[in-house]
């Protein structure tokens, strides 16, 4: 395990600035991921990690060692890629012992960890299988073993669930979590999809445009997100943002004009007209079992909103409905889009 | 009720017909010369049955041929093959001019092979060319060397024009083989493994090896049936330092209008191709010609 620390690390291709003065500080043993909408920088941060492209500027440490020229056989890394990239024409065990082969591994040592790698992924059956004769699932697991075999300092994975159905990646969502806890070793974890970076996560990373949006642990992202970017991206179904205009409150002060961020759950349906109570017109019911999504058009508000309804709604598409929007339990933002005091 | 699986030689046959046409005949009736006496002044063709064959492997130059055109394929096949993957290997990287670079590896193979001989022959010009003005400038050599007059040089000198000629070929096909290999495997072996010739051989070569083996078998095909290059540069000469085989199929039949020998010496050279074939594919076995694995 070793700590990883990036400093002032930009990334051009071309004139396209990918990475911008980034700095971060990556703790041994932490699992970190990456997260933000394609095209933020993500896998070319890891990337740059792995040794796979180079740093325009900046300084770039692992385990304390300054490893920017370093080439990424000898980074003490392991990368697991969303592909699989398995090499297609070795068998399992040779895929997974071919790091130690190539550094001149005794072959008894070799089969010795790739057994005990095998072990701890359930793959002792397909060791002598090639790729092309394993599923989706059975590939991305000999991956991770291939990358456990080399008892890397870090390990690095590039969205390696993306191509998994939604099942099989919950699965191995979990496996994931179990192996970081059983390896202890520190994990930078690359995903756009906010669940597993919610769920994986003892620090979330988020990007967006090559920069730090904010990082911190998941809960706290998600309670205190610190713009509306941030708000809008970590939540499933996602933040309702409502513009309000600049208006004087009772006390005759005019606040200048803000988005009213609301999650979902946030909103409560009202049996009848109250003070600040808001109508709306159900246009899309979204019955999920355990809960029910109401998407509401209001008077004046341009987007849906959508409102989770705890259980089953009897409410029906085309009924009209009262909301309870309290500005209490959601977040401000300002028109540039940084979050206000309430 | 028709479907391909439940009659796939009724579906195929549009397309073999014209392949028996244009090759099984052909074959056949090289085989049915070669087994009579055909020459252009002699209306009659009587059966000889092998007496072309003993007539041409006992005559002065069989041997001489035999060994050239084995000689000129043992170099020149796996020389394209080496180079052709080399330069493909080079080309995959993009750097500033790869483009023109690209285009101009690929010039030889717009040229016909009699504009390749002629401007090989000027290269090789003892008083004249190229290479010896380079050579003598260096002061590498006192004197011109005669390329393709001297009989210890003239066959190694057609065996240069003649992989200059194919290599286009190879770096296309080499080059379309490793633009196939998925980069994250790429990637994966530069993490793993530290030596860009180690990687090349456990990762990349296993990769494009099913191509290699396929160009191999066509430039040894090429090689020892070739002989436009030969009658350009050299007419089989000196002596017959540069006689191939293949040359000799024209030399018999239109030069010395013995149709039955040349196509004795045609069939001849089919039956070693068919020889190098399966040695090439038997000692470099890959995928593509390996029985379907169960999976």
């Amino acid at each position: 395990m070793a700590s990883v620390e990036l400093e002032q690390v930009s990334k051009s291709f071309g004139k396209t600035e990918v990475i911008k003065d980034m700095s971060l500080a990556i703790k041994e043993r932490e699992l970190v991921v990456f997260v933000g909408p394609s095209g933020c920088g993500k896998s070319t941060l890891l990337r740059l990690i792995a040794g796979l492209e180079e740093m325009s500027a900046g300084t770039l440490r692992i385990g304390g060692k300054v490893m920017n020229q370093t080439p990424a056989a000898d980074r003490g890394v392991a990368m697991v890629f969303q592909s699989y990239a398995l090499y297609p024409h070795m068998t399992v065990a040779e895929n997974m012992g071919f790091a130690l082969k190539m550094i001149g591994t005794p072959k008894a040592e070799i089969d010795r960890k790739v057994a005990e790698a095998a072990e701890i992924l359930d793959l002792g059956d397909l060791l002598q299988r090639k790729p092309r004769q394993l599923s989706g699932g059975q590939r991305q697991r000999v991956a991770i073993g291939r990358a456990i075999v080399r008892k890397p300092d870090v390990f690095l994975f590039d969205e390696p669930l993306s191509n998994l159905d939604a099942e099989l990646r919950a699965r191995m969502r979990v496996e994931i979590a179990r192996l970081h806890k059983e390896l202890k070793t520190t994990m930078i974890y690359v995903t756009h999809d906010q669940v597993e970076a919610m769920t994986l996560a003892d620090r979330i990373v988020l990007l967006n445009k090559g920069r730090i949006e904010q990082q911190g642990a998941p809960l706290d992202l998600y309670e205190a997100p610190a713009n509306r970017f941030v708000a809008g991206f970590l939540g499933q179904p996602r933040m309702n943002f409502i513009a309000v205009a600049a208006v004087p409150d009772m006390s005759g002060v005019t606040r200048e004009a803000f988005t009213l961020g609301l999650r979902p759950d946030a909103i409560e349906i009202l049996d009848g007209p109250r003070p600040g109570a808001v109508p709306g017109r159900i246009i899309v019911v979204e019955q999920l079992g355990t809960s029910t999504l109401l998407h509401v058009q209001l008077a004046g508000v341009a987007d849906l909103v959508t409102v989770e309804w705890r259980g089953k709604a009897a409410h029906k598409a085309g009924g009209d409905v009262w909301l309870g929007l309290d500005p209490a339990k959601g977040h401000l933002f300002a028109a540039d889009g940084r979050r206000l005091a309430l | 009720m028709w479907s391909i699986n439940r009659f796939p030689i009724a579906w195929l046959l549009p397309a073999l017909l014209p392949v028996a046409f244009i090759t099984i005949y052909p074959i056949a009736h090289a085989l049915w010369t070669s087994l009579h006496q055909v020459m252009i002044l002699f209306p009659v063709e009587p059966f000889v049955g092998l007496d072309n064959y003993k007539r041409v492997v006992t005559s002065d130059y069989f041997l001489d041929a035999l060994r050239n055109s084995l000689l000129f394929t043992a170099i020149a096949a796996p020389s394209v093959v080496i180079l052709g993957v080399a330069i493909a290997l080079f080309l995959q990287r993009r750097f500033f001019g790869s483009q023109v670079i690209r285009s101009i590896v690929l010039l030889p193979w717009v040229l016909p092979g009699a504009i390749s001989a002629v401007l090989w022959v000027w290269v090789f010009h003892p008083s004249f060319g190229v290479l010896n003005g380079l050579l003598l400038n260096l002061g590498l050599i006192d004197e011109s060397i005669p390329w393709l007059t001297s009989p210890k040089l003239a066959l190694y000198a057609v065996v240069v024009a003649h992989v200059w000629t194919q290599i286009p070929f190879a770096v296309v096909l080499v080059m379309a083989a490793l633009a196939s290999i998925n980069s994250e495997v790429l990637e994966a072996g530069e993490i793993d493994c530290r030596s860009p010739y180690k990687r090349f051989r456990h990762i990349v070569f296993p990769e494009i090896k099913a191509m290699v083996v396929v160009l191999l078998v066509y430039n040894a095909l090429t090689a020892f049936t070739s002989y436009d290059l030969v009658y350009a540069m050299t007419g089989g000469g000196p002596g017959t330092a540069t006689t191939l085989l293949s040359f000799q199929i024209w030399r018999e039949s239109f030069s010395m209008y013995d149709f039955g020998a040349g196509s004795a010496v045609a069939f001849i050279v089919v039956l070693i191709s068919a020889v190098l074939i399966i040695a090439i594919t038997r000692a470099l076995p890959s995928d593509l010609f390996a029985k379907e694995e169960a999976s």
